[in-house]
């Protein structure tokens, strides 16, 4: 009898292993197609692409306007800030380079807080105020990042986003000059951003016009610093620069304003056909 | 004693067991699966593509082979071309599959000769409908930095687990490829031969 149980038994096995799909033990199955190398042809092939359910991200009714927009912000950019954000990374060393950024990013806390409260992200704005606290003592002044150091990881959240969040469209997508790509909630969320930042305010009551433009233009230049090689890489291999930008600010707006969570029913990139129309073991494709 | 008759019942039963459990448990072999795919797949693109003193031209060939063996490219360039795949013609799409495969080797090989050793970890992966594993993995960065995020959308046609998209910091790969080729059609005038143009030189220039 026992034999038999040991028969049933890989009887069994054997019966399941096809129906178990994504093979009993993929590391043998990694091997396998690796050195073998899988018939592409037959995994591609497609008949029912079925396009109609398809989400077009690319509406962009003020294109000829963000287009000139667009080409103007890049002249600047080429002729102005690219120029300014090489000279900035050659000659300030790395690590002032990061105090630079610290500074700025820690001077956006009361922002930062603000946001993340008005979003009800309670334990992001614990963060928040973490970091303001260490980084303005132990930091000195916000240059070193000292909580990041603890794990207290720096996020960026700003009205945009708490707009977005309490359910306003974002609107046309929109090139600004200067300020460059943009829509009309974000548009708004800067306008707001500046209006009520404190240290602008400051700045405003005591005269000192100098702060306010003086922090706008450090913080342009180190983020199109800390963009070079982005940019850089990104324009050389686009067939569309202003396309591929447009597709980038979008997806990160996004990804920002969903915190990095997943969207649940994120329709893009869907891939919601079938690719993989196969013969004989397309059971194995679909599991349930 | 058992009689013959519960005897098989039992073994009946028994044989249920056998069966229902691996497919109850088949989710988490298709995403345990598609863990270690991406884990193997770090490694061998680290060991076969990072080296310094490769030349060139051995690191595209290398690189195109990893490509083909673990992206399901064909399909991920049928979905980049959306809407406009039915109007390609069938040399146009022939060439368009080698044109959109050249395209991704110009563009990521060089960055594999800047690799200075950091590390993919595997953080978890999400089974979506059964049919689709996210990998989400990040890339570990200096002390104080958070890491990068990086999400592989996979799918096992076959039991053989493939790539269709690459997700960095919330962007698709995938996604921003379709928008700008849809762009480069709609200035063409919805021509394919158009974006095709556009490509073979894109790909000329990047290969010098």
């Amino acid at each position: 009898m026992g034999a038999l149980c040991v028969l049933l038994v890989s009887v069994g096995l054997i019966s399941i292993s096809p129906k178990s799909g994504h093979a009993a033990d993929p590391g043998i199955a990694i091997k396998f197609h690796v050195v073998d190398g899988p018939d592409l042809k037959q995994i591609a092939e497609i008949e029912d692409l079925d396009l109609s359910s398809e989400n077009d991200p690319d509406i962009d009714p003020l294109e000829g306007f963000n287009r000139v927009m667009f080409g103007f912000n890049e002249m600047l950019d080429v002729l102005l800030l690219r120029p300014a954000a090489e000279f900035y990374t050659k000659v300030l060393p790395p690590p002032f380079q990061r105090g630079v950024r610290n500074f700025l990013r820690n001077l956006r806390s009361p922002i930062i807080l603000a946001n993340d409260l008005l979003q009800g992200e309670m334990d992001r704005a614990g963060v928040t105020v973490s970091r303001f606290l260490i980084n303005s003592t132990l930091g000195i002044g916000g240059f070193s990042d000292q909580a990041g150091r603890m794990g207290y990881y720096y996020h960026n959240e700003d009205f945009g986003q708490t707009f977005a969040v309490w359910g306003s469209g974002q609107g046309p997508y929109l090139v600004l000059p200067v300020l460059g790509p943009s829509n009309p909630r974000d548009l708004v969320g800067s306008v707001v951003e500046y209006l009520v930042d404190p240290v602008n305010i400051w700045a405003n009551n005591t005269d000192r016009d100098w702060v306010p433009i003086s922090r706008t233009v450090a913080t342009g230049v180190e983020r199109r610093a800390a963009a070079l090689e982005l940019l850089d890489e990104a324009k050389k291999s686009s067939l569309d620069y202003y396309a591929t930008i447009r597709s980038l600010y979008q997806q990160r707006r996004a990804d920002e304003i969903r915190n990095g969570e997943d969207a649940e029913n994120r329709p893009a990139p869907g891939f919601s056909y079938n690719f993989f129309r196969s013969g004989p073991n397309q059971a194995s494709g679909e599991q349930h | 004693m058992m009689n013959k008759r519960q005897f098989l019942v039992a073994l009946i039963a028994v044989s249920c067991l056998l069966l229902v459990k691996p497919v109850a448990a088949q989710a988490d072999d298709f995403t345990d699966g598609a863990v270690k795919f991406i884990e193997t797949l770090a490694d061998d693109a680290v060991q076969s593509l990072t080296a310094k003193d490769i030349e060139k031209k051995e690191r595209i060939v290398r690189f195109r082979a990893l490509l083909k063996n673990n992206f399901a490219v064909k399909a991920i360039g049928r979905w980049v071309l959306g809407r406009y795949w039915r109007k390609a013609t069938n040399e146009e799409k022939e060439e368009y599959n080698k044109l959109f495969e050249d395209l991704i080797v110009a563009t990521y090989v060089n960055r594999f000769e800047e690799f200075s050793g950091e590390t993919l970890k595997v953080v978890k992966a999400i089974n979506q409908n059964g049919k689709d594993a996210i990998v989400k993995s990040e890339i570990v960065r200096p002390a104080g930095q958070p890491p990068v995020r990086v999400d592989w959308r996979v799918r096992a046609p076959n039991g053989t687990y493939k790539i269709v998209d690459v997700l960095v910091e919330g962007v698709s790969m995938s996604q921003t490829q379709r928008s700008e080729f849809s762009s480069v059609i709609k200035r063409e005038g919805g021509e394919v031969a158009g974006l095709l143009a556009a490509l073979r030189t894109k790909t000329e220039v990047l290969r010098d």
